[in-house]
């Protein structure tokens, strides 16, 4: 076993950890945080993507000293039940998903993208979160609802 | 599926990863992203028993440009490479190959050096640093060499790195002013790895004569690899008279020197006859930037 301190959602977990251990397996298992989905497992369908120092990244392909030092937002660091991310709220009211597997890491990967270009077309939406597959087929919705994301985050002044 | 652990090992600076490398030979590895390195792990392709975490020695993940080259730290992220201002004109190849690696998310793990390391034959930063005449800095315990890239990939995931050596530098020259350059990669979805990926480059002199001329390709041999029969015939011509004949020739220049493979991705038949297209292509895509250029 080896100590790591890992920085999740703004609080400081010290942990101790088998070396390899993958870290969608230790945000999941050990720190409880199940919006971390494990689909492929391979990098391939991006349902496990986090944010770590704010960009998109698979936990499920890396190991979790890997991220030591980092700063990792996973789903339940953005929004509350009660107090949803403006962005949530747009997938909420524009059904930007079918079953919700994907959702999170789609929402993480919607942040940083309006972080980083707020005026996206669709197409450019479409790249960006090319890194993700949802078997349900949502995709026309999800486009949608980073659109609505986008035009609400304008109007809260990035307030959130 | 491997179940067994590995004694994982964080040193500071290039030569205190050499040093382990030394100790523990074969049985240790470099990891770098560890987007290749997990997964052959996991499948118990590779011997690990020591991790040796690059990531947290500082100073090998940078872009510098000074007045003859660019130099690309060996742990760049590839999405640090993708967004690059310094990586412009014949250089932003390397760019457009960052950009079309993988997804968004492993573009933000994964490594310039942990591509190149790997050796596989599909490699997409391979094809446009062979034809940037790139120059790799080798560190070893005891002292560093430089190796040029095309003397880099020696066969199937071989490189010329010894065991207990490090890849620590990708250094590009900047082309002089007259140079044109093209990456083009055909895949079966934008974020799977290449069928064929291929990069060219070409520079004239000022009378439109062609200097230099180099023509790289990816997924169609054991590794990736220059294919200079196919740039000798175009060297030394005049681009205002480069005609589909000549364009032609160099094509099936390259359809007869590659040798290509059949698997998921495609058949061997289909890549040779993609890289003919794909040569077509990419000469047409630089002669009429040149030839632009000479008009102007
Ligand atoms: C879903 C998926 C899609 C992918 N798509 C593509 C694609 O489209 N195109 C493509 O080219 N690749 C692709 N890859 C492969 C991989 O992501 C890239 O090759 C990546 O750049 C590897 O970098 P890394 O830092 O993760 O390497 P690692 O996995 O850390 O290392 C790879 C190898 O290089 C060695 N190594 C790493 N750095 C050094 C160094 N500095 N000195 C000496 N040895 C070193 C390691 O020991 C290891 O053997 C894909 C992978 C996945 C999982």
């Amino acid at each position: 076993m080896i100590k790591l301190k890992l920085k999740v959602n703004g609080n400081i977990h010290e942990l101790e950890i088998e070396p390899h251990a993958i870290l969608a397996d230790v945000l999941k298992k050990e720190l409880g945080l199940i919006g971390v989905r494990v689909s492929c497992g391979e990098g391939e369908c991006g349902a496990c993507t986090i944010l770590m120092d704010g960009k998109p990244v698979l936990a499920c392909m890396m190991l979790a000293m890997q991220a030591e030092g980092k700063e990792l937002l996973t789903i339940e660091g953005l929004g509350t039940y009660e107090n949803l991310h403006p962005i949530q709220e747009a997938f909420v009211e524009e059904h930007g998903f079918q079953c919700g597997f994907c959702t999170p890491g789609i929402i993480l990967s919607t942040k940083k993208l309006l972080e980083t270009k707020p005026d996206s077309t669709p197409s450019e939406i479409a790249m960006s979160l090319s890194g993700h597959i949802c078997r349900c087929g949502a995709y026309p919705k999800i486009i949608k609802s980073v659109q609505k994301a986008a035009k609400k985050l304008e109007d809260n002044h990035g307030k959130k | 599926m491997n179940n067994t652990t590995f004694k994982y090992l964080r040193p500071i600076s290039p030569v205190k990863a050499c040093e382990l490398k030394d100790k523990y030979g074969e049985s240790s590895r470099f990891w770098a992203g560890g987007t290749d390195l997990l997964l052959q792990w996991k499948e118990d392709v590779v011997c690990l028993d020591y991790c040796i975490d690059l990531s947290f020695i500082p100073d090998l993940d940078y872009i510098r440009k000074d007045s003859d080259a660019v130099s690309i730290g060996a742990l760049t992220r590839v999405a640090s490479i993708e967004t690059s201002s310094e990586l412009n004109h014949s250089l932003s190849i390397i760019r457009e190959a960052a950009g079309e690696l993988a997804t968004p998310q492993i573009r933000n793990t994964a490594t310039i050096g942990g591509n190149i390391c790997r050796a596989a034959p599909s490699a997409d930063m391979a094809p446009p640093l062979l034809v940037l005449d790139a120059e790799m800095k080798f560190v070893s315990a005891s002292g560093e060499r430089w190796v040029a890239m095309d003397a880099f990939f020696l066969d199937l995931n071989q490189t010329a790195l010894e065991e207990n050596e490090l890849l620590a530098e990708i250094k590009v020259p900047i082309p002089p002013v007259e140079t044109a350059s093209c990456f083009l990669k055909i895949g079966r979805t934008v974020i799977d790895i290449a069928i064929v990926n291929m990069a060219a480059r070409m520079t004239m002199d000022d009378r439109g004569i062609l200097t230099d001329v180099r023509i790289a390709f990816g997924a169609v041999a054991p590794t990736p690899l220059r294919i200079k029969a196919a740039e000798e015939i175009l060297l030394g011509t005049d681009v205002s008279t480069i005609d589909d004949t000549l364009v032609g020739k160099v094509s099936n220049k390259v359809g007869d020197e590659i040798k290509p493979i059949t698997d998921v991705r495609g058949t061997a038949e289909y890549r040779r006859e993609i890289s003919r297209v794909l040569t077509k292509r990419a000469i047409e895509n630089i002669i009429q930037t040149l030839q632009g250029r000479l008009n102007s």
